[in-house]
């Protein structure tokens, strides 16, 4: 069973973090290509979110490819086909790599010890999607 | 429209009570005198300017100004509402009394007092004048104007259209 | 485009010499949350009152549905659902009685919705409005509004003392009926987490004057923070950056929250600063707050009167 949380006051806007816990959902298998996600105003009432933001965060997965929307019957997982460009796609890695590799440098750790840890996170979230 | 009687008519009912105590104790006051009609015009114009401002001082308050005029009506239809209530409310308070007085002289004849049942009538009618004093009542209470002295021109309207037969 | 359901035309009101509103210009998009935020006394409520046409405006003029306020017509009252602010209901009546009392006139009455919304509250038909808790009040003053099915919804502060279970309540109640897209709704507020929550458009009164009128995200874009180190002898120059919505100090540090900031802003920032310029984070309630705190003389440190407006 999805569940989505969100929270008010931070500079996370509400849209965003809604895409993000369905794309990590999608990354992580716990949706699986296929699986419905809640309609917009299943997802609004049980967020207790306006449901424009709920259809703009939609509208922003189906633009990535990360949901479908089947007319008359909601929205899906979609298969992963790659939308972006080459240069798109290295761009939006970097995008999340930099942050992260900044903080965990600035939190200590060695550069063999982060290398490890990707590697055993990654072996565990492309485990677990099989 | 009704609605708005109905609940101001409910909301008046222990005010009536207290009207026909008021109107009674001036029967009484006046039940051997001949020339009441002053009597009554004054009385009447008190009942009357009480029931205006009942009315009036609960729907001052901007949250239930709001609530009562926010609604498929004009403003002159919760007006008419109010003061229809009003007539029925004073009506009840007035006409009983004094009927009860008349029934009072007819019986007692000209035989024993020198008093007929029609005295009363005077009295009756302008009572009837006095109810103008309610209408007053409402219009000064609504209107926007600070000082009191241009608040009150509907009341000395009334005051002078109500209570001039008494003096001229 | 659009026509926008409500306008105001240099909306001005005064009470004896204070300005209350002033010089208001705005247009309500239909089909939209539309979140209006302000101090106590920022003029929320008197804007609402004058929008209903319960007030007269001392100058401008505003209109609903392309009708000025002063002269609405019943059928025009019919299509907005007002809830004035402290849930006022007559305390004597009952619940029932309520509905029976505030039904008459409406061509549309959806007595279901009414029912569904008041049981939503945890209220009963046979209640009597006086031993009814505030949050259930308004739960059923709620009820009374939403039940003609208004194309506009005018609420002025409905979350105002309500305890956290109704506000709850409140919220999804809002978010329902908003859901369809045709309805439009103005409500004043405080609470900044509802309006992140539940509004599409915010607007920012500060001191009677409309300081933002804009979609949330497009606000949240906006305005930008930045943290800068500025010596003594500069602060004065604080005040000449363009767009200053509020300058605060937080240790030797100034927190700076800009509207539209570019890279003229950056550049004077650096020419200024004493060390480098970072960038803060802004959240919804952050861009709100430095709009609401930059007029309050005691927490803010600076504010501008022409610039920072969106």
């Amino acid at each position: 069973m999805l569940r989505l949380r969100v929270t008010t006051g931070g500079a996370v806007p509400i849209y965003r973090q809604v895409i993000d816990q369905l794309r990590q959902s999608c990354a992580s298998g716990k949706l699986s290509v296929g699986d419905a996600v809640p309609s917009v105003r299943a997802l609004a009432k049980e967020l207790l979110v306006n449901p424009n933001t709920i259809a703009k965060a939609y509208a922003e997965l189906v633009r990535d490819g990360v949901l479908e929307s089947q007319r008359g019957r909601g929205y899906f997982v979609a298969a992963q086909r790659n939308i972006f460009s080459a240069k798109e796609r290295r761009r939006r890695l970097d995008l999340v790599m930099d942050p992260f590799l900044a903080e965990a440098l600035t939190l200590g750790f060695d550069p063999q010890q982060i290398r490890d840890e990707v590697a055993k996170r990654l072996d565990r979230m492309t485990k677990s999607k099989s | 429209m009704m609605t708005i009687f109905k609940k101001e008519l409910r909301d008046l009912l222990p005010w009536i009570v207290v009207g026909v105590i008021v109107i009674s104790a001036l029967c009484w006051y006046g039940k051997e005198d001949s020339g009441i009609a002053f009597l009554f015009t004054i009385g009447g114009a008190v009942v009357a300017f009480g029931l205006g401002l009942l009315q009036t001082v609960g729907d001052l308050r901007t949250e239930a100004k709001g609530y009562l005029l926010h609604r498929p009506f004009n403003v002159s239809s919760v007006f008419v509402a109010k003061l229809v209530a009003g007539v029925v409310a004073y009506c009840v308070c007035i006409i009983p009394p004094l009927l009860a007085l008349m029934i009072y002289r007819a019986s007692l004849g000209p035989d024993i007092r020198p008093q007929s049942a029609w005295d009363v009538v005077p009295a009756l009618l302008m009572s009837l004048v006095a109810f103008s004093f309610h209408p007053a009542a409402i219009w000064t209470m609504c209107r926007p104007a600070k000082w009191f002295g241009t608040k009150a021109i509907p009341v000395a309207v009334a005051a002078l259209g109500g209570l001039r037969p008494l003096f001229f | 485009m659009f026509e926008p359901v409500i306008r105001t035309d240099r909306l001005t009101r005064y009470f004896g010499k204070r300005c209350v509103v002033s010089d208001l210009d705005m247009k309500i998009v239909p089909g939209q949350v539309t979140a209006l935020m302000g101090l106590n006394g920022a003029g929320k409520t008197t804007t609402i009152r004058i929008l209903m046409g319960l007030l007269r405006p001392t100058r401008g003029r505003c209109t609903v549905f392309g009708e000025d306020s002063a002269q609405l017509t019943p059928e025009t009252r019919m299509r907005i659902g007002y809830l004035v602010e402290g849930h006022f209901l007559y305390r004597n009546m009952r619940v029932n009685q309520c509905a029976k009392f505030q039904r008459s006139g409406y061509s549309r009455w959806d007595d279901t919705l009414f029912d569904d919304v008041v049981a939503h509250f945890g209220i009963r038909p046979s209640n009597r409005i006086g031993e009814l808790s505030r949050g259930q009040r308004a739960g059923v003053a709620l009820g009374l509004v939403l039940a003609p099915d208004p194309e506009l919804l005018v609420l002025d502060d409905p979350a105002l003392g309500l305890d956290p279970v109704s506000r709850r309540a409140l919220n999804e109640t809002l978010v329902e009926f908003a859901g369809q897209g045709k309805r439009t709704v103005l409500l004043s507020t405080h609470l900044l987490d509802d309006v992140e929550r539940v509004a599409d458009r915010v607007m920012v009164l500060v001191d009677g004057r409309l300081r933002v009128e804009t979609s949330t995200e497009d606000f949240i874009n906006r305005v930008s923070g930045f943290s800068v180190e500025i010596s003594p002898a500069n602060v004065d120059q604080i005040g000449s950056i363009s767009g200053l919505i509020e300058a605060r100090k937080r240790g030797g540090r100034f927190l700076l929250a800009i509207a539209d900031a570019d890279d003229q802003t950056m550049a004077v920032l650096q020419a200024i600063s004493d060390s480098a310029v970072e960038t803060t984070e802004l959240g919804f309630a952050d861009c709100v707050l430095s709009y609401l705190t930059s007029k309050r003389g005691d927490q803010s440190f600076l504010g501008t009167q022409k610039s920072g407006a969106i």
